[in-house]
């Protein structure tokens, strides 16, 4: 979402033709990171705290277990 | 009737939704949309019943692609489809005929069009109706009217509903009403129409599938019940492909496409060519823990479970979530 310009700026493309000009934001990350590492690392980020909802999930779980 | 409207507890609510879903339906546009126009386009103006078929043998010269890979076009189950020709026919009075043919031959020329974003906000227009449906469905779940006025209210401005429906355009919120209504139906004491709902969901997108089985293992611990629940969940999704099954474009282009196999791209390989799927492993894995769990399990749960699997191990795309 944020490295692709047609999900971010791109969408106002009907507002200003000229926006889908604009260089997606990866491009200027490029110059000084890998883009593919900062998407894997923000994948793990989101991973992560979903697993964590998960974890959360299956506690909430036991504890209803646990009343009955 | 608007007298009537005037006392409701949600009308500002209404009102500030519709506001802020009306200025952005039209000022966005993502070129996911197109597909999804074209199709519809030859369901409400060329009647064609078999999109896929239909598509395969597009002539190689056909302006569709040139813009298009056949395979990326539609990969959606016959229902949505159907939906989408539906809420284009319902708009045909209001648009230009040549509009979409225009397009498919000027995609560069798009922006010269005045009424580009009429369009736009006339695609997008019946998604609004299965919004709002959301919200008063969620807000409906609450008795206290505090907490309907806030669950409405974190409907109305949720973003990730206002980007993936209103600006992206993505249908995906058809699939998420049937889910939603086969909650509110299981809550209303009707499992049988809860479970239909989750296969007409999955006829859209394949995603309510998954929900199919956990929900009818902790509606009832009987055995035969269990059988009945989930015959009635993939009763609609298999008679809505049963027309199209015979088809080896269809089962290319919807049931194994590339797209709709990106929940087994994470794999641990076993072999030179076979690996284990982390998705279904733990997939299964709940599975067989809600089959032989005796107690009570939170049915919006289930939902829960499988989606932050889908979000932590899967690659999905924005309007997923």
């Amino acid at each position: 979402m944020m490295f692709d310009q047609t999900l971010n700026i791109g969408l106002f493309n009907p507002l200003n033709e000229s926006l889908s000009y604009v260089a997606p934001l990866s491009s200027y990350i490029q110059r000084y990171f890998d883009v593919n590492l900062l998407k894997s690392l923000v994948r793990s980020i989101f991973a992560g705290a979903s697993i964590f909802y998960l974890y959360l999930l299956s506690k909430e779980d036991k504890i209803l277990i646990n009343d009955k | 009737m608007l007298s009537k409207l005037s006392g409701k507890w949600y009308l500002k609510i209404l009102i500030l939704g519709l506001l802020i879903r009306v200025i952005l339906m039209p000022i966005t546009l993502h070129p996911d949309l197109w597909g999804h126009t074209f199709t519809a386009y030859f369901f409400a103006y060329e009647g064609k019943l078999n999109v896929y078929e239909y598509m395969v043998n597009l002539p190689k010269d056909h302006p569709i692609l040139t813009t298009f890979s056949i395979n990326d076009i539609f990969i959606y189950p016959p229902l949505a489809y159907f939906s989408l020709g539906f809420f284009r026919l319902a708009i045909k009075p209001f648009v230009d005929p040549n509009f979409v043919p225009f397009v498919m031959s000027h995609m560069a020329d798009l922006y010269s069009r005045n009424d580009l974003k009429l369009n736009i906000f006339l695609y997008k227009l019946p998604y609004i109706f299965f919004d709002l449906g959301l919200g008063f469905m969620i807000s409906n779940f609450f008795t206290d009217i505090v907490k309907k006025k806030k669950a409405l209210i974190l409907w109305i401005l949720n973003p990730v509903t206002l980007y993936a429906t209103f600006m992206i355009g993505q249908f995906d919120i058809l699939p998420v009403f049937f889910v939603v209504l086969s909650y509110f139906l299981v809550a209303k004491n009707k499992p049988y129409l809860a479970m239909l709902s989750l296969g007409i969901g999955g006829s859209y997108k394949m995603f309510p599938l998954l929900f199919i089985l956990p929900l009818a293992f902790v509606l009832t611990s009987n055995v035969k019940q269990r059988i009945k629940y989930t015959i009635s969940g993939f009763l609609p999704f298999v008679l809505i492909i049963l027309p199209f099954i015979g088809s080896s474009v269809f089962r290319q282009m919807v049931l194994f496409s590339p797209k709709s196999q990106k929940m087994l791209f994470m794999g641990f390989p076993v072999s030179g060519a076979e690996v284990l799927f982390p998705f279904v492993i733990l997939l299964c894995l709940f599975y067989f823990y809600l089959y032989y769990l005796k107690n009570k399990y939170e049915i919006n749960n289930i939902f829960i479970f499988i989606l932050l699997l889908i979000f932590s191990i899967t690659h999905y795309h924005p309007q997923w979530l």
